[in-house]
């Protein structure tokens, strides 16, 4: 579970709104994701981290009246059935008989702490500990699945009713099950594609959906950068903290309304995006713009191809600032030399389209007095080869490309599946392209078309321990 | 060795660890105990202004030799006083770390305390060239040393792992692995350290009650629940459970007990946000109070203070450079104006260094200080930016782990495997090794540097 994860389930579970796992390391990162299960590992740290932020979420849900409201009842009567009701939400399905009784254990051990204790603190200091415990779970912290052994199927097992309810939450929330998934889980109301399909759509609906969005595009976007970026106060004095954070949520905000307010195409997406000052700021140099680094965003992040960087022999050094030329001028170095031009070609000519925003966004008719030259070319991308001028023609060119729609199914399987992917995936890739095609390259029906893949309804069997 | 077998043969009761020494027959015997810390700081040195020079100014003749007669160049000037507690080697090749996949960064970090192949895999893709990687191949020296000290001596925490600013959470930002697959990040945040090491409420001895409930019952639910899995999840879900082990072992350590050099430090000036850039230089500092502070008051004995990662970009502004790291760590010897900013930022690490060892050598422990009976390393990735070599890296040893080895000299050890240097520094630690990582890079012990 990422901290983004866990600050929404307890948000969910519990009320509690304090963001509490800010106080937990970041995650592990892989293929630019946080979410990537085959990254992540639990360290002394972190497990310690889990271990104070439980305390502390616990001591909070049971605090003066919380306690009776979280109960339902008036004291230790309920105890049994606030165990068994509240334990199916924090570990999303119902619990064993033995895990009931494990957990009564503990509780009563929590209720007999301070046998001199009045009654009600008795109960407080039962249900604190229980909290505390079942926050620290691998149920709780984990999404074990297992699969429904009758439902083999050439190795892969067809996931049950709770095991989906959580995929489909903490792949379109973030977040644990809603009380309605619950049901549906509890009435065997999804079992089928369809039945996934209709929960998926319903849940389309919900503002949590834009939040796992709004994750989603901020590490996309690499938009986390934006927070370490300095730039030259000689060159950028007014670029500050402040700024920064505008600039980060005008990006956010953009994606948001395209997404949820407008036809939340590719294209209507691209139209917007190249121009955002947050991605012109981060794919910039400390001290002006930098044609390298904002191709360099194009080809890795929309087209998702993999840049060969410099040899590690060759000095990699933006040309210094020169007052008599443009930047474009200055970078032209790379084409004088073949051994820089045969990747640089790659980079460069998309990113001098760019030209006319310096390194922190801002409109420039004229750098150092000389006209800007925004007109660019892309090589080697299937389709949309060719000259543009300037970044609206990109965008266009952009968006008609089959490789950025392939790379946004591509961004969107891994961070919706929390895994890269595989071989096998290859059936999974072309439904999901064939569904995205479908719908005009509109995202929503994307998200919908990831819960009706065998990725997202099956499992693999337990593999036989490595060595 | 006496020692050493003594220690074996009381693990569990011995306490009292600084009273030793009267046993013990060995001249080197030290009456406090030793500690180890890696200090590391990305992307090599400026060799040039680096290496001492001799005492004229000349520069030494390349090759495998000892000088006792030299004087600091550039960078390593700010440690000219601490020079007779030093140790600084060259010549140390890191061989393993072109085995295997991984760019020159993730190899050189990867490798430089596990000194085996980081694992196949395609969680990371190289920043230089082209292929994927996985996470480091096994368990680095420092937790073997850990493993070690753990099972001798009540600490409250194996190892202490602090960074910097360490920005990113991939194989390019981790140094120290419990074991294959499994890093260990590093806490950036000064606060959380504090909280952690130093920071008892006045209830705890009840609260030590209460988590030792909790953590059986979450510990029963790994243990239940990794039976049922397979493979990488089983593994996995091991790692966890060990962590959470760790956490519940620690409830028995000995607290703190606050007299003399150990005191409390103080985190109240802490800046917000300890990721600004800007702020590293306080950011830094209040690290190095909290990890020397643990150290002396014996919170743990190993330890690793990481500054930023190899891929680290960012700016130097308190130094007036607007240039990132890695950027100039890329540039060419011939480009003078951006080799002297580089050579300003390595001696600003050097500074560092000094102020963290001047804070163990003020901690008298009868008659040697606290820095005597520790080793602190100073390691890199690589040696030079623009080659990315993971030949000839720069070390700076200080202190002579509790007189292990000999100090106040500068070696070119001429090719001498990194693994050699850790195993000697396991041996110096008490932890008898006589080979580390790929065996085919490793014969054992440096007799040269020793005592």
């Amino acid at each position: 579970m990422t901290r983004f994860e866990y600050d929404n389930t307890v948000r969910d579970l519990l009320g509690d709104d304090t963001h509490p796992a800010s106080a937990l390391p970041p995650e592990e990162e892989a293929l630019g994701f946080n979410n990537q299960a085959s990254a992540l590992v639990v360290s002394e740290l972190l497990a310690e981290k889990y271990l104070t932020v439980a305390e502390d979420i616990a001591r909070r849900a049971v605090e003066g009246d919380k306690l009776l409201a979280l109960l339902g009842c008036d004291g230790g009567d309920c105890i049994d059935s606030f165990l068994a009701s509240f334990g199916k939400r924090a570990w999303r399905r119902p619990l064993a008989a033995d895990e009931l009784e494990r957990l009564t254990a503990l509780y009563q051990t929590g209720h007999d702490l301070d046998p001199s204790g009045a009654d009600l603190e008795r109960v407080r200091d039962g249900v604190r500990l229980v909290l505390s415990a079942l926050l620290q779970s691998p149920h709780f912290l984990y999404r074990p699945e297992f699969g429904l052994p009758e439902t083999e199927r050439e190795g892969a097992y067809q996931l049950g009713p709770y095991e989906i309810a959580s995929r489909l939450s903490y792949m379109l929330w973030n977040s644990m099950p809603d009380a309605e998934l619950f049901a549906a889980a509890d009435e065997g109301r999804l079992g089928t594609k369809e039945d996934v399909a209709r929960e998926a759509r319903r849940m389309l609906s919900d503002a949590r959906v834009r939040s796992m969005a709004l994750n989603f595009h901020e590490q996309w976007l690499k938009l986390s950068r934006l927070k370490t970026v300095t730039k030259d106060p000689a060159v950028y004095p007014m670029f500050d903290a402040a700024l920064k954070q505008e600039m980060r949520s005008d990006t956010l905000l953009f994606m948001d309304q395209v997404l949820f307010f407008g036809s939340g195409t590719v294209e209507e997406m691209l139209a917007g995006l190249l121009t955002q000052p947050s991605l012109l700021t981060v794919n910039a140099s400390t001290n002006g713009s930098n044609p390298v680094t904002r191709g360099k965003f194009v080809r890795e992040q929309l087209l998702c191809q993999i840049l060969l960087p410099p040899p590690a022999e060759m000095e990699i050094k933006p040309p210094p600032v020169d007052a008599t030329k443009t930047t474009r001028e200055r970078f032209a170095q790379h084409r004088d030399d073949p051994a820089c031009y045969v990747c640089h070609q790659l980079t460069d000519l998309i990113g001098y389209g760019f030209e006319h925003y310096d390194g922190v966004g801002q409109w420039r008719d004229t750098e150092n007095g000389l006209p800007i030259d925004a007109t660019g070319e892309i090589v080697d991308a299937k389709g949309i080869e060719g000259p543009f001028d300037g970044v609206t023609e990109l965008a266009q060119k952009l968006a008609e490309s089959s490789q950025v729609r392939d790379c946004v199914v591509l961004q969107w399987f891994r961070f919706g599946y929390g895994r890269g992917e595989i071989e096998e995936d290859e059936a999974n890739i072309d439904d999901l392209r064939a569904a995205f095609s479908d719908a005009g390259f509109d995202v929503r029906e994307l998200l919908v078309a990831l819960t009706q893949t065998d990725a997202f309804l099956y499992r693999k069997p337990v593999e036989e321990d490595s060595p | 060795m006496k020692r050493r077998r003594f220690l074996q043969g009381a693990a569990g009761v011995v306490v009292g660890l600084p009273f030793l020494s009267s046993l013990s027959p060995d001249a080197d015997a030290a009456p406090g105990p030793k500690r180890i810390v890696f200090f590391f700081t990305p992307l090599g040195t400026v060799k040039k202004k680096w290496w001492p020079l001799l005492p004229g100014g000349a520069e030494f003749a390349p090759s495998g030799s000892t000088h006792d007669a030299y004087i600091m160049n550039e960078i390593l000037e700010p440690l000219t006083s601490m020079k007779d507690k030093l140790l600084i080697l060259d010549g140390v090749d890191m061989q393993s770390a072109y085995e295997g996949p991984g760019d020159a960064h993730q190899l050189g970090i990867g490798h430089a305390l596990t000194g085996v192949p980081l694992l196949e895999g395609d969680l990371f893709q190289y920043g230089c060239g082209m292929g994927t990687v996985g996470w480091g191949g096994g368990q680095s020296i420092d937790q073997r040393i850990a493993d070690h000290v753990l099972a001798t001596d009540l600490v409250s925490f194996g190892s202490l792992e602090l960074g910097v600013q360490v920005d990113g959470d991939t194989v390019s930002h981790r140094i120290n692995y419990e074991g294959p697959g499994f890093p260990i990040q590093p806490d950036n945040d000064p606060r959380s350290v504090f909280d952690r090491v130093f920071d008892h409420p006045p209830d705890f001895g009840a609260l030590k009650v209460e988590r030792g409930h909790v953590l059986d019952f979450v510990m029963d639910d790994y243990a239940r629940l990794r039976s049922r899995l397979g493979g990488d999840d089983r593994y996995k879900l091991d790692g966890h459970l060990a962590s959470v082990e760790a956490v519940a072992k620690r409830l028995d350590a000995p607290p703190i007990v606050y007299e003399g050099a150990c005191q409390m430090p103080d985190v109240s000036g802490a800046p917000v946000d300890h990721m600004e850039n800007e702020d590293m230089p306080a950011i830094g500092s209040l690290q190095m109070d909290l990890l020397s502070m643990a150290l002396t008051c014996k919170a743990t004995r190993v330890a690793t203070l990481q500054w930023r990662d190899c891929f680290s970009n960012k700016t130097s502004p308190w130094l007036g450079i607007f240039d990132g790291h890695h950027q100039l760590s890329h540039t060419n010897e011939s480009s003078v104006a951006d080799q002297a900013k580089l050579t300003t930022i390595y001696r600003w690490y050097a500074e560092q260094f000094a102020d963290f060892i001047g804070k163990l050598d003020a901690v008298d422990e009868g008659g040697v200080s606290a820095l005597d009976n520790s080793l602190v390393v100073w390691c890199t990735d690589i040696a030079h930016g623009q080659s990315h070599a993971r030949l000839k890296m720069p070390y700076v040893i200080a202190g002579t782990g509790g007189g292990y080895l000999k100090t106040g000299r500068y070696f070119d050890l001429g090719g001498e495997s990194h693994l050699n240097l850790l195993v000697t520094l396991a041996n110096a630690m008490g932890l008898p090794l006589t080979t580390f990582g790929m065996p085919e890079f490793c014969t054992g012990e440096i007799a040269a540097i020793k005592a």
